[in-house]
């Protein structure tokens, strides 16, 4: 650059001096560029976001995302499992050995580590809250009971787990934990298993 | 008219004090830091209450800031002001006092810290006597200077001392701003400011600190010992005043950019990330400042390791200093904040930047202070490489480990479910990248080691007059003759525009201004304190800022209790209390947070890193029984974990013997106690304890627990975020899932 010749100031601090080369131009273009960029920015941030609200940029986000979603899920319906397919799994050890991971996991901080209850009802003996046929539990689990503390697992758990780990409650009928929760809620009686298992 | 010369020796004691001061707390603090890699993902080492990650993560940030780097900065001070000024230390009394009045802090803050006291706020958390004995110490310091400046045989003052004058200035100013606070016992105290607003004053703080104690002295150290180690001129004069006063101006603007989509209100944020693109361009003046110095100098940055240090030391700067603006853009930082992308940015500055400026510093000057030369040379050159390889290491495994942690958590199932919606997985991931980073930072530490093996045999080398100062003479300063107002020495044949605006300023302007110290000092306060009040005033000033919220309270005595082990354990150096208003937030962890849910919150606790997932929506989502067995051994509830383990709270006495103190401390930093409140505290704190108890025995978890710990501190959690009624989302697209 023509004007970044070297020359000596006379200036001298404990001997160390200093030349009189100008600013870089790409340098001060750069700041420049910065303070253009922000005034624009503030002019445009001013004019978009009335209330200066982050809530209104995450429900903008949650429209366009739920209307996605909601595209992806009539375009790939989840098969709703049989009772048949449920009641499959309660005898089918390589079902069982994952859902009792998963169970140990997720479900045991509140219903027990062998489902016995917790601060969540007993899952082994034969009342249920929230109806109990296996396609009434897995319903539960998907939708949750939000009022009663149970988070709705549709959203974390994939559908194949969820049905796994109905198949491991069926499982567990009658199991006799030791200091089971009384029971709470409706009798119904366990689908027999098949095999005529129970 | 003959000048009269003055005859006196420079003082190198001093600087000798503070120089080996810096390599003692160089070593001792990267030593916490290697501890602190290791303890944070290997539970097993966190054996004792006193040694966990919670404990030694803040004794490590203060040591190698304020320990380290601090002696580095006033050791250089005295050393480089002395000789610029040609001047001798105004007071050896209080530059003995300032010595170790300073190392003193440091031990009795390192010890404070291990025991568990502390004001829970990153970077400022010693306690409120040790702040006062800050200020004390830090205004001695503060005296010499003024005095040396006083005195000063040169009518101007060179650039290294704008930005030591600056330093001085803004670290005082934030560090009792920041820290001011309502005692409640002999080490306890409550932050004075609530919630976002004490967001805003840590960030601006805790911004700050980069700025004023990590960054412009340093920059001032570069403007004395990169030209006398290269023997090369300074590029540009006119550079130096364009980038220190735009520095100085720009810089405390930035420190909402740590806050962005939190609580704080979005203008604020806004005006921290354009304040950290504009500050983009005057940290690389710094940069091309220095590098453009060592123009024809580059042979001797083969053979020479303080060149080496400098250059790569310089170059890291400008890399951080991009690095940082980029973070702040608020798209970029919804990525990587809460990772540990920001911790790599970091130690990009300390390590790249901070550390090898001090490390060229000390092989430069140790064999100048004790008049000998430097041991081995090719020693500190396997330092310079060994340390190099550690600081990329542990630079690309944060970066690995924070953008892959980042995508993580963000990443949907297209049916709309979180990919990762256990926070373990996430966490798994990253164990191999702690691994990299240890042996980065092992490999740094070594380096470190080197350098103190060199300067052992530098200094046992030493003749045995070493400390005896030679005599200097210089004119005595006539005030009349200096005091005239400067004039460009040489014809200006450059005769574009910019040039010529350039050199007015700097030439008429700065020129006269650099003999004018008050009216410099005068300027920089100035310019410190428009960006401090624009985004404080408001904050404090107006109410829509923080909206307030009918249905939230202050924390019961028991669940305060449980706040203080919260404060005491170090948990916001891994957990943050802050949902931002992201879908996969909301999604994962609940409601986003609001500002209202915190004016109670004397320290604030956002937090600024998730090596745990965020606390704020933890209220109500386990059973308290669940509380005591993740505490005492979290791996029984959650595979894999790599949190410290808490038995001992499951053990130790609860003490609610200051909950009226603690109370009363509070209700004057603002949280409206009631008398009958702070009367009835200590049966309120029996009450709630004996319920959680035996709520826990219930869920067939330890009986007896109402007189431990634990009961507090559940009682804490269980409160978070449980101020107003959210609900976990329901949707109706994954109902349809179900089979009704």
């Amino acid at each position: 650059m023509a004007d970044t010749k070297d020359r000596m100031l006379d200036h001298d601090a404990d001997g160390i001096r200093e030349y009189d080369n100008a600013a870089p131009g790409w340098l001060m273009w750069m700041l420049y560029g910065a303070m253009i960029f922000s005034v624009v920015y503030v002019a445009w941030y001013a004019l978009s976001f009335g209330d200066d609200d982050y809530g209104v940029e995450l429900s903008g986000d949650q429209v366009v995302e739920k209307a996605k979603v909601q595209k992806y899920m009539a375009d790939h319906p989840i098969p709703t499992p049989s009772a048949e397919a449920l009641l499959a799994g309660a005898v089918d050890p390589a079902v069982l050995e994952g859902a009792a991971a998963r169970f140990a996991k997720t479900c045991s901080p509140c219903h027990g580590q062998n489902a016995q209850g917790l601060i969540g009802p007993n899952l082994t003996d034969d009342r249920w809250l929230w109806g109990g046929k296996t396609t009434d539990i897995f319903s539960t689990i998907v939708k949750g009971v939000p009022a009663k503390g149970m988070p709705p697992w549709g959203r974390a758990l994939k559908p194949d787990e969820i049905a796994s780990l109905v198949s491991y409650i069926r499982s567990l009928q009658g199991s006799n934990p030791a200091g089971a929760k009384p029971p709470e809620g409706n009798p119904a009686v366990p689908e027999p298993l098949p095999g005529g298992k129970m | 008219m003959t000048t009269q010369m003055d005859t006196f020796r420079y003082d190198d004691h001093t600087p000798r004090m503070f120089f080996l001061a810096t390599v003692f707390w160089a070593v001792a603090g990267m030593t916490l830091g290697v501890l602190a890699a290791a303890l944070m993902f290997l539970p097993v080492l966190n054996a004792f209450p006193w040694l966990t990650f919670g404990r030694i993560r803040p004794i490590h940030t203060n040591a190698v800031i304020f320990a380290f780097c601090g002696n580095l900065i006033f050791a250089t001070v005295y050393h480089s002001m002395q000789r610029l000024l040609k001047v001798r230390t105004w007071s050896m009394g209080l530059a003995r006092f300032h010595f170790w009045g300073w190392q003193a802090i440091i031990i009795a803050g390192a010890f404070s810290l291990l025991f568990g006291y502390t004001e829970a706020k990153e970077y400022a958390e010693l306690v409120w006597p040790l702040d006062i004995a800050i200020v004390v110490v830090w205004l001695a310091f503060g005296a010499n200077m003024a005095a040396m400046l006083k005195q000063r045989r040169e009518a101007h003052i060179y650039a290294a001392i704008w930005f030591y004058i600056a330093s001085w200035l803004a670290i005082a100013i934030l560090h009792i701003g920041n820290s001011l606070s309502v005692p409640y016992s002999l080490l306890g105290s409550y932050s004075l400011y609530p919630g976002a607003k004490d967001a805003l004053m840590q960030w601006w703080y805790g911004h700050n600190a980069v700025a004023f104690v990590l960054t412009t002295p340093f920059l001032g150290m570069m403007y004395y010992y990169l030209p006398k180690a290269a023997n090369r001129p300074i590029y540009s004069y006119r550079l130096s005043i364009l980038h220190f006063w735009s520095l100085v101006f720009i810089y405390i603007w930035a420190g909402p950019h740590h806050l962005h989509y939190t609580a704080l209100p979005a203008w604020a944020a806004t005006l921290g990330m354009l304040f950290s693109l504009m500050l983009w361009a005057p940290s690389w003046g710094g940069m091309v400042n220095g590098l453009f110095t060592l123009r024809g100098a580059w042979d001797k940055v083969r053979d020479d390791p303080v060149l080496k240090f400098f250059v790569v030391g310089v170059t890291y700067y400008g890399m951080a200093t991009f690095e940082g603006p980029m973070m702040a853009i608020k798209s970029v930082n919804a990525l990587s904040h809460y990772t540990d992308w920001t911790i790599g940015h970091v130690h990009a500055g300390t390590l790249g930047w901070n550390a090898f400026i001090a490390f060229a510093i000390l092989y430069w000057v140790i064999p100048r202070l004790w008049k000998t030369t430097l041991w081995s040379p090719k020693l500190a050159t396997w330092h310079f490489w060994v340390g190099t390889i550690g600081l990329l290491m542990y630079q690309i495994s944060m970066w690995v480990a924070g953008i892959t942690q980042g995508l993580m958590w963000r990443a949907f199932e297209p049916d709309g479910r979180l990919m990762y919606p256990d926070f373990i997985e996430t966490v798994v991931q990253l164990v191999p990248m702690y691994w990299v980073r240890l042996g980065g930072g092992t490999l740094f530490l070594g380096g470190a080691v080197m350098l103190v093996v060199n300067v052992w045999k530098t200094i046992r080398s030493a003749p045995a007059d070493y400390a005896v100062e030679p005599e200097i003479q210089v004119p005595r300063l006539v005030y009349d003759e200096e005091m005239a107002p400067g004039a460009v020495t040489a014809a200006n044949t450059y005769d574009h525009l910019f040039y010529r605006v350039q050199g007015a300023l700097s030439h008429g302007i700065h020129r006269a201004l650099e003999r004018r110290v008050v009216l410099l000092t005068v300027l920089a306060v100035l310019a410190l304190s428009v960006g401090s009040l624009v985004e404080i005033v408001p904050m404090f000033a107006v109410e829509a800022n923080v909206k307030p919220i009918a249905s939230v309270q202050p924390l019961t005595p028991l669940e305060l209790l449980g706040r203080d082990i919260y404060l005491r354990e170090g948990c916001y150096l891994c957990h943050s209390q802050m949902v931002r208003p992201f879908r996969a937030e909301t999604e994962r962890y609940g409601e986003y947070s609001k500002a209202g849910e915190f004016v109670y919150d004397h320290p604030f606790q956002w937090g600024s890193k998730r090596t745990g997932p965020d606390l704020h929506r933890l209220g109500g989502k386990f059973p308290d029984q669940w509380h005591v067995r993740h505490m005492q051994d979290p791996t029984s509830t959650t595979a894999g974990s790599i949190m410290v383990p808490f038995p001992h709270i499951l053990k130790d006495d609860l003490d609610a013997s200051e909950i009226e103190a603690k109370m009363g401390a509070l209700r004057i930093a603002g949280v409206p106690y009631t008398d009958a409140d702070i009367e009835q505290a200590a049966g309120n704190v029996t009450r709630q304890a004996g319920a959680i108890a035996a709520n826990i025995t219930l869920q067939q978890g330890p009986k007896n627990l109402q007189d431990k710990e634990i009961v507090a501190l559940i009682a804490y959690l269980q409160r978070l975020g449980t101020d107003i009624q959210w609900r976990p989302p329901v949707d109706d697209a994954l109902s349809a899932t179900g089979t009704k």
